[in-house]
Formats: structure tokens, C-alpha cells, sequence
């Protein structure tokens, strides 16, 4: 009985470190990072199929740089505008060092033209949801690994809120 | 023989359906207010959730219920695995990239292997073996970059190594287990079978054979993961066989077994070089093999080739001309009804290339065309099929059906119900792709059908065989249970235009299904002889009338709903139902609940358990199932997540006290038997 109890605890155990370094790490970047804006490019808003997120392309997606292929690591150096938007500013495959920046992924190369993934291209809410649709941007915080975490998006600047319909489903 | 477990397997699944169903129910109730809770509340009512079900699922194992704890503790695993999720969704984790979602899916199944060793829960392992599937398979795809390497047969054979290597340590793993006699040892090793039978699965269509042909032994296929994952399978399997063979030398033969399977599937793959290149489509380059601007530009006009903004070559997207004459400068556009639309018709580029199907040197030299390989079976029969490729379509097929034989075997040797099935299953399985894929050999299936039959005879004899009794009466209470839905009964004869692909309504398949009963009924009456408990024929002459007039029944129920056709409107609830739909779906499940009650009459009769346990179960799916129809459609899903969460538990205290009530009934027969 007394193994079977310690076993349980274990168990319990295993659980609260999983979860709790789960959510460590997620939570990492968004405690100690800074905070940076991003200017995303028009989407489709809903996801049809899935209709509960939607996918984010950002100014930043696309980039025209050399000697990537798919699957590299790409650390961005972005540089703020006067309206607080950060804007490419150069690529390299290294960490730079003293400089802003934000790490992706090389996931399509043709030619000059590299297409990036930052691990912030999807923001999730709930369905029936009444989103604005233009002029967005995202709030993102950037460890100083360049690790990014999305925080909210932006309408026009100014967070915005979701609101949800309230409808019935009947089968 | 196989022990008799089927009534403790009953209350497992009676208690796992209860766990699931709580589980849903939880689900749907916060989902439906979910946007409304803080993210920080919402970790803490799924996590805490969790927990609580690890404590009371051990406490009811140790105080209270084994089954019913176990079943607990598996919802305990599913709620771990929401809780993983739902934290992924609140830090916005994209699930659409491949590693992210890899990530996930390691998170949850490796803590659950721990969790189903240190609270000894079959279930769990299930789940984590279940979640390991998807996850092996995402970061293989993930390492090589996604889907691009699919030409060349790469792909094909990197999901071949995968699967092997997984079979391959999975088996090392069981070996392991039975070494030690633990009693995940069978988990294990019904799924090695399964990875197996997918295996040979994959291999056993024509189609696939020339695709694989193509693979090229490069970094397309060997990625790390791949590299370390072969490694990792086997050193485990090497340890094991060791550690094994070291403890119980009688493992040698079978791990012999082992070893030549896994050396015929890698000189199989290898020999399919023998059809490369012989087989495949000839088709018209289309703009997405274009991979760069320059390139792009310079495809043929008719093709209506641009780059578009998210960085590929696309077609030209004809809505955009507002002239015709812009429009009908693009072959792939047509001008019709004062709009730009895109022109499907076939191009001569198109019908060019097609005359080069199944000649990949003449097919490469001419411009615009593409080489895919491919079985050219599918495609009306342009080119004949090399002897070759017939030659290794029938080995792996026969060497399929040879598993499977030795696995049933197998399963009979060391009484594996499970595994049993899963063999059976995958034979039914094969012989419906293969007859998919081929209809022409029909003669062909029809001996497959009868020699699986005969299989009933081989594994067990009549004993085996009286189990047919029992697979009839499922059979005819699936049936009613499909017809007792009412949104089906106006459909029969009404095909909705949304069920496009389907064809036809459903009324020619629902008869030719029962035709199909009768025929295999009457074949079995007729051709298999029940010599151990009755002399002569199978069914007695009571039997077989009583068979028919529920034939005629469910025939009568199927014509009747003819009339009930023409109130479909497109909705679904009951409210929009015609009285006349609504008097033939009441009589359905009235008819339904007195096959039930006349099912279990029989299994007392005949004196079958298996009869017996089928109608309580169906008699529970049944009231369940309406249960769930009436508040779906009066008092939409937040009644349903209540009524989930309460079925939920009801299941779990019935799987506590159902074992009581069947062992009365049971004992019951028993002393009638014994009193005659």
C-alpha cells in the first residue's frame, strides 16, 4: 500500500513539473523579454475547417536575404520606426549581439526571397468570435535568446477586444 | 483457447465509455463559456482536475472498484493531455508548424507512459501508444521538411523505415516485458502487429509498389530523427533478444520469425526497383513546378503561369479580368456569362502528354511534361502493367495473408482475443482495398470470402463457429440501431445535395447490406456444419424463420420511409420532422427495444453468454443514445455537456454494479443446464 502511495505521489508529481515547466517556458519570454510591435500583411481571418485561429503574416514572413537554406535558424535585426512599428533591418545566420532582434526559421527558399517562421503566426480564440480586421499589428515579447511570444493583437494601435456572439446551436 | 474475459472486457468498456463521456462533458461546459474564464483559471480547472482524478481513480482501485478506478485514472490521462493543449492554445503555439506540434503530442505521451507504469494503468499505455503513432510520424516529417521528397518515393520509404523501426523497438520492448513476465508484455506486442499490418498494408496496393520504386537512398529520407530512431529501435531490439534468450531460450523460434520477416520487407522494398520507372503518368507541367520568378515568367502562356504574393507559382486567377479579351489571351481562362472563369477543360498539352503514360524516357523528352510515377491501373487502362509488377503485387499479398494467418495463430496459441481481431480485421481490410483497387478479380475476392470463413473453423472449430450466431445478432441490431436515428429515416430515399459524393441515397446500400446477411446466413446454414451441438444443418428451422421476419421487418421499415421522404428540408431536428416520420422513427425503436429483449430470450435459450452481454450493451447504447437525442434537440449543448457528465457516471456506477446482475443471470443458465 504504502509503494502504491508514493507511486500516486509520483505521479501527481510528475504531473505539477510537466505542466508547470510547460508553462515556464512559455511564460520566459513573456516575463523578461521586450516588448516589440509587429505590422502583420492582410489574411483570410477564419480558418473555415478549424475557424478558432487565425493565421498571422507579418511584414517580416518574407524577407530578401542570402545563403539560407530551408531549415536554418535566421536571427532578423529589426530597428522601430516613428509610428513604433519594428521593421526588418538585416538577416544573419548568427546571434547578433547588442542589437534587437527576433529568431525564425527558414522554411522556404526561392532565390533571394526567404520565407521565415517566428512560432508567432497563430493567435487562437474562441469561436463566434466578431474580430476587426483591419490595420492590425501584434504585440510580441522577444527573449534574449530572440525566442518571441505573441501578446495580443493591435487595431490601430489600441488592444483589441474580442467580442463573442451569443448564439444557440440546436442539433 | 481464449479465456473468458469478455465480461469483465464488457464493464472495462462500459467504464471507459463512462470516463470518455465525463470527459466530453467537461469539455463542452467550459469550451462553452471558455472565453469568458482567465487564462490562469482555466490551467488551474483542467490541471486540478487532473490531479483529482488520479486521487480518486487510486482510491476507488484500492477501496472501492478496480475497473471503475482504472477507468478514472484513464480520464485522469485524457484530461493531462487537455491541459497540455489548452496551455498551448493560451501562449498561441502554433500548431500548424510541424515540430510545434511534435512537441506537444512527446509532452503528453511520455509523461503518460510514466503515469500507466507507476499506477499500473493498461489504459493509459493505450493512450500513449496511441499518441506515439502521430507523434513519430510528425517529427519524421518535420525533419525531412514536410512533404516535398513525395515524387521520388522517398517519402514512401522513409514512413517504411519508420514504421519497421517502430515495429522493431516496440517488439525489442515486449520481449523485454515478457522477460521480466510484466503484463504490458501483449500490449506491446499487439502493436508491433499492428505497425506490421500497416506495413504490409501499405505495400499490398498495386499502386503503391511503382511510387516506392523511385526512392533514391539520399538525405530526402535519412534525416537525424530517422538515423537516431533506427539506432535507438535497434539497440533495443539487440539488448532485449540477449536478455530474453539469456532468461527463456523457447523465445528463439520466434524471434527467428522476427528477424525473417524484417529481412523479406527490406529485400521486398529493394526489389521494387524491378518496376522503376516503367509505370507512371505522363502529365502537363502545371506552374507549381516553376520554383523561382525568372522561371515562372517564362512558362508556357497556355499554362497562365504567375508569381504570386505568397511566394510560389500559381494559375493566373481569371476573376480578375474584366475584359474578354484579357481573359481569352489565357488558355486556362474562359469568358462565360460576362465573367472571367477558369477554363477545366483539357489542353493538347494535356492530351500530348497523356500518350506517354507508362513511357517515362519518351514522356521526359517532350516539352511541358512531367514524369509521376504511378500505377496506371486507375487511369482507364492506358499502357499495360509489367509482369514485374503483377509478380511482386501477388508475393507481398500472399506473404500478407500468411501473416495474418500466422498471427491468428499465434493469437490462438497464447489466447490473445485482441490480437485475434486485430488480424481478422486487417484481412477484411485487405480484401476490401484490394477489391477497390481491382474490381475485376470480384472471382478472386469471393474465394477470399469464403477462405475467411473457413477461418472460423480453423482457429477453434464448431466452438468458433457458434460464435457466428452472436455476429448475426449484432449484425441485425447495428442495423436497427442505424435505422432507430431520426435524422436517417427521411434520408433513405432522399439523397441531400450536400452528401454530393455520395452517389446515391441510402436506402440500395441499407438493402444490399441485408442481402449480404442473407446470403452469408443461408451459406453458412447450408455449407458449415455445427457437428459439436447439433447434428446436420447450423441453424434449426425456428431460427432461420425467426432470421427472416426480421429481414422482412427491417425491409418493411426501409420501403415505409419512402413517404417520409419529401419532408427533408435541409434541418435535422425533430421539431421539422413530418408526423408520419415521427410514427415510423417510434415504432423503429420500439421494434428495436423488443429485438433486444428477443435477442437476450435467445442467448438464454441457446444458452449463450456472449448473446446475452450483446443486448445489454446495445440495450444501453440504445436508451444512451436517445437520452443524448432528446436534450440535443431540445435544449442545445449546454444540457448535453450536463447529461454527458451524469451518462458519464451512470456508466461508471453501472460498471460497478452490471458484474453483479450479468453473474445472476449467468448463474441462472448454468443451473438450468445442470438441472437437465
Amino acid at each position: 500500500m504504502r509503494k502504491q502511495v508514493i507511486s500516486l505521489l509520483v505521479v501527481l508529481l510528475i504531473v505539477v513539473v510537466a505542466v508547470l515547466s510547460f508553462i515556464l517556458y512559455n511564460e520566459l519570454p513573456l516575463l523578461t523579454g521586450k516588448k516589440i510591435i509587429l505590422a502583420t500583411r492582410p489574411v483570410d481571418p477564419f480558418d473555415p475547417f478549424i475557424g478558432q485561429y487565425i493565421r498571422i503574416n507579418y511584414e517580416i514572413s518574407m524577407l530578401n536575404a542570402d545563403g539560407f537554406n530551408p531549415g536554418d535558424n535566421i536571427y532578423v535585426l529589426l530597428e522601430q520606426d516613428p509610428q513604433g512599428i519594428w521593421r526588418f533591418k538585416g538577416a544573419s545566420k548568427y546571434k547578433p549581439s547588442g542589437k534587437d532582434f527576433i529568431k525564425g526559421r527558414v522554411v522556404r527558399v526561392n532565390g533571394k526571397s526567404v520565407s521565415v517562421e517566428y512560432g508567432i503566426e497563430q493567435f487562437f480564440f474562441e469561436r463566434h468570435a466578431k474580430l476587426p480586421t483591419g490595420n492590425i499589428t501584434t504585440e510580441v515579447k522577444v527573449g534574449s535568446s530572440g525566442r518571441a511570444k505573441l501578446v495580443q493583437l493591435l487595431s490601430n494601435g489600441q488592444p483589441i477586444e474580442i467580442e463573442y456572439e451569443n448564439i444557440s446551436i440546436r442539433s | 483457447m481464449f479465456r473468458n474475459k469478455r465480461g469483465s472486457a464488457f464493464v472495462n468498456i462500459s467504464a471507459t465509455l463512462g470516463a470518455i463521456l465525463v470527459f466530453v462533458g467537461v469539455a463542452w461546459l467550459i469550451a462553452k463559456n471558455w472565453h469568458q474564464i482567465p487564462n490562469l483559471l482555466k490551467t488551474l480547472i483542467l490541471v486540478l482536475s487532473t490531479l483529482l482524478a488520479f486521487v480518486v481513480g487510486f482510491l476507488f482501485r484500492v477501496k472501492v472498484h478496480e475497473i471503475a478506478g482504472r477507468a478514472i485514472i484513464a480520464l485522469g490521462t485524457l484530461l493531462y493531455i487537455l491541459s497540455v493543449f489548452l496551455i498551448a492554445q493560451i501562449y498561441h503555439i502554433p500548431t500548424g508548424n510541424l515540430q510545434d506540434y511534435a512537441w506537444l503530442l512527446l509532452l503528453c505521451w511520455t509523461v503518460i507512459l510514466a503515469i500507466a507504469y507507476l499506477l499500473h494503468s493498461p489504459e493509459s499505455i493505450i493512450i500513449s501508444l496511441l499518441l506515439f503513432f502521430p507523434w513519430v510520424i510528425l517529427q519524421y516529417l518535420s525533419s525531412i521538411g514536410g512533404m516535398q521528397s513525395f515524387e521520388k518515393g522517398n517519402f514512401l520509404l522513409g514512413f517504411i523505415l519508420l514504421f519497421l523501426s517502430t515495429g522493431v523497438l516496440l517488439y525489442g520492448i515486449s520481449l523485454f516485458h515478457n522477460a521480466v513476465k510484466h503484463t504490458y508484455a501483449v500490449l506491446y506486442k499487439f502493436w508491433t502487429i499492428l505497425y506490421f499490418l500497416l506495413i504490409f498494408f501499405v505495400l499490398s496496393f498495386k499502386g503503391t509498389l511503382p511510387f516506392l520504386a523511385g526512392f533514391t537512398l539520399d538525405n530526402s529520407v535519412f534525416s537525424p530523427f530517422l538515423m537516431f530512431f533506427i539506432l535507438v529501435s535497434f539497440f533495443a531490439f539487440v539488448s532485449s533478444i540477449i536478455f530474453v534468450l539469456s532468461k527463456d531460450t523457447s523465445y528463439s523460434k520466434e524471434v527467428l520469425l522476427f528477424v525473417i520477416l524484417i529481412v523479406f520487407l527490406m529485400f521486398f522494398v529493394f526489389s521494387t526497383k524491378l518496376v522503376e520507372g516503367r509505370l507512371g503518368r505522363c502529365l502537363q507541367t502545371s506552374c507549381n513546378d516553376f520554383k523561382n520568378i525568372p522561371e515562372c515568367n517564362s512558362a508556357p502562356k497556355d499554362l497562365g503561369c504567375t508569381w504570386s504574393n505568397s511566394n510560389y507559382c500559381d494559375r493566373i486567377a481569371c476573376y480578375d479580368f474584366k475584359s474578354e479579351q484579357a481573359c481569352k489571351s489565357y488558355y486556362s481562362c474562359a469568358w462565360v456569362n460576362n465573367y472571367c472563369m477558369t477554363n477545366y477543360s483539357r489542353s493538347d498539352s494535356f492530351l500530348k502528354c497523356q500518350s506517354y503514360d507508362n513511357q517515362k524516357g519518351e514522356c521526359l523528352k517532350q516539352d511541358s511534361c512531367k514524369w509521376t510515377p504511378s500505377s496506371s491501373f486507375f487511369y482507364g487502362g492506358r499502357g499495360q502493367l509489367p509482369l514485374s509488377l503483377w509478380f511482386l503485387w501477388a508475393v507481398i499479398n500472399l506473404t500478407f495473408v500468411l501473416f495474418i494467418i500466422v498471427i491468428i495463430d499465434y493469437a490462438r496459441s497464447t489466447g490473445h482475443p485482441s490480437i485475434f481481431t486485430l488480424a481478422l480485421l486487417s484481412f477484411v481490410a485487405t480484401m476490401i482495398s484490394s477489391f477497390v483497387e481491382s474490381p475485376l478479380l470480384l472471382p478472386l475476392y469471393v474465394c477470399l470470402v469464403l477462405y475467411g470463413l473457413s477461418l472460423f473453423r480453423y482457429i477453434g472449430g464448431e466452438e468458433k463457429l457458434s460464435g457466428y450466431r452472436t455476429y448475426g445478432v449484432l449484425y441485425l441490431l447495428s442495423f436497427f440501431y442505424v435505422l432507430s436515428f431520426q435524422i436517417v429515416i427521411p434520408y433513405i430515399w432522399n439523397r441531400p445535395s450536400s452528401f454530393g459524393w455520395f452517389g446515391t441515397n441510402l436506402g440500395y446500400p441499407l438493402i444490399l447490406n441485408l442481402l449480404i446477411f442473407v446470403w452469408l446466413t443461408l451459406f453458412t446454414h447450408f455449407f458449415l456444419e455445427d457437428t459439436k451441438s447439433r447434428k446436420g444443418k447450423f441453424f434449426t428451422n425456428n431460427e432461420l424463420i425467426w432470421m427472416g421476419l426480421i429481414v422482412v421487418v427491417l425491409l418493411l421499415i426501409i420501403f415505409s420511409s419512402k413517404f417520409s421522404a419529401l419532408d427533408t428540408t435541409g434541418s435535422i431536428s425533430i421539431t421539422t420532422l413530418s408526423t408520419f416520420t415521427l410514427i415510423i422513427w417510434i415504432l423503429v425503436n420500439f421494434l428495436f427495444i423488443g429485438f433486444i429483449i428477443l435477442s437476450m430470450y435467445y442467448g438464454y435459450l441457446i444458452g449463450s453468454k456472449d448473446i446475452i452481454h450483446l443486448g445489454l450493451g446495445i440495450f444501453i447504447l440504445e436508451i444512451v443514445t436517445r437520452y443524448i437525442g432528446f436534450w440535443m434537440d431540445f435544449k442545445g449543448y449546454f444540457a448535453f455537456s450536463i447529461l454527458a457528465i451524469i451518462g458519464g457516471l451512470l456508466l461508471i456506477l453501472t460498471s460497478w454494479l452490471l458484474p453483479r446482475t450479468r453473474r445472476e443471470l449467468i448463474q441462472e443458465i448454468q443451473d438450468e443446464k445442470t438441472s437437465n
